[in-house]
C-alpha cells in the first residue's frame, strides 16, 4: 500500500508534466476535425503523424537531419575551437582582451544571418554559407566565457601554484584551464543553442537542404503538416542537444571532484 | 632585490584605479586600426570586389539613410514591435515564473513544456507564427514575445526556488504568512535571477524582431536588411548591421548596468 | 501558608519545558528515521541564561528550532508557559548563526523586518532604539555588505529584540566570527540582557562561551543527542571579561572539557570502527 502510495509520489511529476502536451495534442486534433480552426493552416496531431511518416519513408527527413548535422558539427566545431583558443589567448594577455571588446560586445546580438545574400556569392549556396553564419553567432560567447574564466582564476591559487615554482605553462595547464572549466561549460551551453538557431537561421536565408531549408520551404509552400514534422524535430534535437549539454557539465564537474 | 620586486608587485596589484584608462585607450586603438586595417582591405579588393564595403563608403551610405528619413522610419516600427513583445513577455513571463517557484503543483504541471521551448530552437516557429498571424506587426510581436517569455519563466522560477533557505526560516521564525514570506522575502530575493533573464530575453527578442522581418514583412529594420541584401548593396547592408548589433549592445547594457548595482548584494 | 506554597509554585513552574523531546530527519530517498537529538528533559525558568553545548551534530540546533517552533519533535512535547509549542510565536525570536540578514534592505530595515512581520509599521523610535541598544547608531542607512560580521550580527539581535520576545534562541550566533569579537560580542550581550531581562537559550560548541554567559549550561552527547550533565555556574554577575582568567573559571572548564572530551573520544572509536 505504502508502496503504491510512493510510486505514485515519484511518477507523479511526470504524469502532470505530460499533462499539457496530451491537452495541446487534443484539444488540438478535436479543433481541427470539427474545423473550428482551418486545418490547412494549423495541420493537426494526426496529419503530422501522417506527414512523418511519408518523409521517414521517401527520405526527407533524413536528409535534412544529415544535411543540419553536418552544418552543426561544422559550425560548433569550428566554433569551439576559434572561440577556446580566442578566449584563453584573451583571457591570458589582458591588452588583448581591452583591445577585443567593443567588437565583440558588438557581435554578441549582431544580425550576421542578414550578410546571408554575400555570404552566399562569396562561399555558395548551402553548406558553406550556413556554417559561417552559424560560427559567426556561436564563436562569441564561447570567447567570451573562456576569457572571462581565465581571467577570474583565483588569484591566491596562481601565487600558490608559483611559490612553488611553475612555470607559466604549468600554471595554465594545472591551475587556469581546470579552474576555468565551469565558465567554459557555460559558454559551450550557449554556444549549443546558438548554433542551433544558427543553422536553422542560416538556413532559412542560405540554404539548399536541411530542417531550417524545409520549415521555410513548406511554410511559403503551406504545406503545414510537413512544417509542423521539421519543427517538432527541431524541438526534439534542441531538447536531445541541451540535456547532452546538461550531462557533459556533470560529468566535469565529477570530473573534476566537485560532483 | 627580492624585496623590491615584492614592494613593486604590491604596487601594481593596488594599481586598478589607473587602470581603466589604459585599457579604454587599448580598445580605442584598437578599433582604429581595426578600421584602418578594414579600410586598406576593401580598397586594395582582398575579399571580392563590393562585398566588403571600406568603413568610410558604410558611413557614406549610413549619413544617406539617415537623412531621408529611411533609417528613422523603419527603426521606428522594429522598436514597436521589439517593445511591445518584450513587456507582454514580461507581463507574462515574471509572473508566470515566480508562481512556478512557489506552487509545487504549478510548476510540475508546466515546467516540461518550458523546458521543451527553453531548449528548442524558437526561430523555428517563425515561418509557423507568420503562417498564422500574416506578415504585420502582431507576428513580430508574436515572435519577440515567445523569445523573451521563456527565459523570463527559468529565470523566475529559478530566483524563487533558489531562495536562501535561511532567510525564508528567518521569515518562519517571525511567523511571516505565505504572502509576507513572499512579497518580503522571495520576491525582492528573485530580483537578480529576473534581470539576468531580462537581459537574455532582450538578445532573444533583438534576433526574433530582426529575423521575422527578414523572413516576411515590408517594413522595419528586417526588411531594410532583407532588402538590401538581396540587392547586394554591401555598405546599405553593413550600416545596418553595425545598427542593429549597437542598438541590442545598449538595451543589454543598460540592464547590466541595473544588475552591477545589485551585485553588491551578494554577501562575501 | 497556601498562598505562599502556591506563589512558589508558579515560580517554580518553568518558563520553557522540553519533556522527553526526540527529533528525527527522514530523507525523502530514506525509509527510516535518523535520530539526532533523543530523551531530551529540560526545565528552564523564566529569566534564565542557559547554554547548550555539545560536540557538532548533536542536535542542539535542532532543539533549539523545535524550541522556536520550527520544527517538529517526533516524541515528546515542548511547553511553553504549560502550553505546547506547534509553530513560531511571538513570544520567542531567533538569532542565527548565519545572521539570515536580508542583503536589500539597510540596517534600519533590516531592525525593522521582524516588528513588521509581526503587524502594522513599525514605530521608527522603536526601531532606533534597539539600534542604539546593540550599539549601531549612524550605521542605519547601511546595507549588510558594508558591515563587518560583529556588526552583522548586532542587527540580528536588534531585530530579535525589537519584538520584544520573551524568550531569545540564539544559534551559535557568534560561531561566524573570530575569537576576539566573539569575546566582545559576550560581553554585550550579557549588557543587553541586564537590560532587557529575557530567557535565553544560547547554542553554542564553545566551552568558555558557555561559561562566561550562562547561569546553567546543559552539555549535550554526540549523536544521537542526550543530556549528559547540566552545570550551574555560580560565577558572580556581572561578568567581566577578567574572570575568564579566574580559578572558579578554570575549573568549570576543565569539568565541561572532561565531559565533552570523554564523549569525543567515544566519537573517535566510532569512526574507527566504522
Amino acid at each position: 500500500m505504502t508502496g503504491l502510495a510512493t510510486r505514485l509520489r515519484l511518477v507523479r511529476p511526470a504524469l502532470l508534466g505530460a499533462l499539457p502536451f496530451a491537452v495541446l495534442v487534443v484539444v488540438w486534433e478535436v479543433l481541427a476535425r470539427s474545423h473550428v480552426l482551418n486545418r490547412v493552416l494549423v495541420s493537426s496531431p494526426s496529419l503530422i503523424v501522417a506527414a512523418l511518416a511519408k518523409q521517414l519513408s521517401n527520405g526527407t527527413i533524413q536528409r535534412d537531419l544529415a544535411a543540419s548535422a553536418v552544418e552543426f558539427a561544422i559550425g560548433f566545431g569550428l566554433s569551439v575551437v576559434v572561440g577556446v583558443l580566442v578566449g584563453v589567448v584573451m583571457g591570458w594577455y589582458r591588452p588583448l582582451s581591452h583591445a577585443l571588446a567593443p567588437p565583440l560586445w558588438l557581435s554578441y546580438n549582431a544580425p550576421f544571418f542578414a550578410l546571408s545574400p554575400l555570404l552566399v556569392v562569396l562561399l555558395g549556396l548551402g553548406t558553406p554559407t550556413v556554417v559561417a553564419i552559424t560560427f559567426l553567432i556561436t564563436v562569441v560567447p564561447i570567447v567570451v566565457n573562456t576569457a572571462a574564466g581565465v581571467r577570474n582564476v583565483d588569484h591566491i591559487l596562481v601565487r600558490a601554484a608559483r611559490s612553488f615554482g611553475a612555470t607559466d605553462l604549468q600554471i595554465f595547464r594545472k591551475v587556469a584551464l581546470p579552474a576555468s572549466v565551469p565558465y567554459l561549460m557555460a559558454g559551450l551551453r550557449l554556444g549549443v543553442g546558438r548554433a542551433l538557431v544558427g543553422v536553422i537561421a542560416g538556413e532559412f536565408f542560405g540554404g539548399k537542404t536541411g530542417l531550417g531549408y524545409s520549415i521555410s520551404y513548406f511554410a511559403g509552400t503551406l504545406q503545414t503538416d510537413n512544417m509542423m514534422v521539421s519543427v517538432v524535430i527541431a524541438a526534439m534535437i534542441g531538447v536531445f542537444l541541451t540535456q547532452g549539454a546538461n550531462r557533459l557539465e556533470r560529468w566535469l564537474d565529477a570530473w573534476r571532484g566537485w560532483g | 632585490m627580492s624585496l623590491v620586486d615584492g614592494a613593486r608587485y604590491r604596487l601594481a596589484a593596488r594599481a586598478p584605479v589607473r587602470q581603466r584608462s589604459p585599457a579604454a585607450t587599448t580598445a580605442l586603438m584598437a578599433m582604429v586600426v581595426l578600421l584602418a586595417a578594414w579600410q586598406l582591405a576593401a580598397r586594395w579588393g582582398l575579399v571580392k570586389h563590393g562585398y566588403l564595403p571600406a568603413p568610410s563608403a558604410v558611413a557614406v551610405a549610413g549619413v544617406a539613410m539617415a537623412r531621408d528619413g529611411e533609417l528613422w522610419q523603419n527603426a521606428q516600427i522594429s522598436l514597436l514591435e521589439f517593445a511591445m513583445g518584450l513587456a507582454l513577455s514580461i507581463g507574462v513571463g515574471i509572473p508566470l515564473g515566480l508562481l512556478m517557484g512557489w506552487f509545487r503543483t504549478v510548476r510540475e504541471l508546466f515546467e516540461p513544456l518550458v523546458m521543451v521551448l527553453n531548449a528548442m530552437p524558437r526561430i523555428a516557429l517563425i515561418p509557423m507564427i507568420v503562417v498564422w498571424l500574416g506578415i504585420g506587426s502582431i507576428s513580430k510581436i508574436a515572435v519577440v514575445f515567445i523569445g523573451g517569455v521563456i527565459p523570463l519563466i527559468v529565470n523566475g522560477m529559478a530566483g524563487v526556488r533558489d531562495a536562501d533557505g535561511s532567510l525564508v526560516r528567518l521569515a518562519r521564525s517571525f511567523c511571516a504568512s505565505d504572502l509576507q514570506l513572499f512579497l518580503k522575502i522571495l520576491l525582492p530575493g528573485s530580483v537578480p535571477s529576473l534581470l539576468a533573464g531580462l537581459r537574455l530575453a532582450i538578445g532573444h527578442a533583438v534576433i526574433g524582431v530582426v529575423l521575422a522581418e527578414m523572413y516576411a514583412s515590408v517594413r522595419g529594420m528586417g526588411y531594410l536588411l532583407q532588402s538590401y541584401g538581396t540587392n547586394y548593396e554591401a555598405a546599405q547592408l553593413f550600416f545596418l548591421v553595425i545598427v542593429v548589433s549597437a542598438a541590442g549592445y545598449l538595451a543589454t547594457a543598460c540592464v547590466q548596468l541595473v544588475e552591477s548595482r545589485f551585485q553588491s548584494w551578494r554577501q562575501p | 501558608m497556601d498562598q505562599r506554597s502556591e506563589l512558589a509554585e508558579v515560580e517554580r513552574s518553568p518558563h520553557v519545558e522540553l519533556r522527553d523531546v526526540r527529533i528525527a530527519y527522514k530523507k525523502p530517498s530514506e525509509s527510516r528515521y535518523a535520530i539526532v537529538a533523543d530523551d531530551v528533559g529540560l526545565r528552564i525558568q523564566q529569566g534564565e541564561f542557559v547554554t547548550i553545548v555539545g560536540p557538532s551534530g548533536c542536535g542542539k540546533t535542532s532543539l533549539l528550532l523545535a524550541i522556536d517552533g520550527l520544527l517538529r519533535p517526533i516524541r515528546g512535547e515542548i511547553l511553553i508557559r504549560g502550553r505546547p509549542v506547534t509553530r513560531p510565536g511571538r513570544d520567542r525570536a531567533m538569532v542565527f548563526q548565519e545572521f539570515a540578514l536580508l542583503p536589500w534592505r539597510t540596517v534600519f530595515g533590516n531592525v525593522a523586518f521582524g516588528m513588521e512581520l509581526q503587524g502594522g509599521r513599525p514605530s521608527p523610535e522603536r526601531v532606533e532604539r534597539y539600534i542604539n541598544l546593540v550599539g549601531l547608531n549612524g550605521f542605519e542607512r547601511h546595507h549588510p555588505h558594508q558591515l563587518s560580521g560583529g556588526m552583522r550580527q548586532r542587527v540580528g539581535l536588534a531585530r530579535a529584540l525589537a519584538v520584544n520576545p520573551e524568550i531569545l534562541l540564539m544559534d551559535e550566533p557568534f560561531g561566524a566570527l573570530d575569537a576576539q569579537t566573539r569575546e566582545v560580542m559576550a560581553g554585550e550581550l550579557l549588557r543587553i540582557w541586564q537590560v532587557e531581562r529575557k530567557t535565553v537559550v544560547f547554542v553554542t560548541h564553545d566551552i568558555d562561551e558557555a561559561i562566561f554567559l550562562a547561569d546553567r549550561v546543559i552539555v549535550m552527547s554526540a549523536a544521537p543527542g542526550r543530556v549528559i550533565a547540566e552545570i550551574h555556574v555560580a560565577l558572580p554577575r556581572p561578568r567581566r571579561p577578567e574572570q575568564r582568567a579566574s580559578p572558579e573559571f578554570a575549573e568549570y572548564r576543565s569539568c565541561l572539557h572532561r565531559l565533552l572530551f570523554q564523549e569525543g573520544r567515544g566519537e573517535a572509536d566510532r569512526e574507527k570502527a566504522g
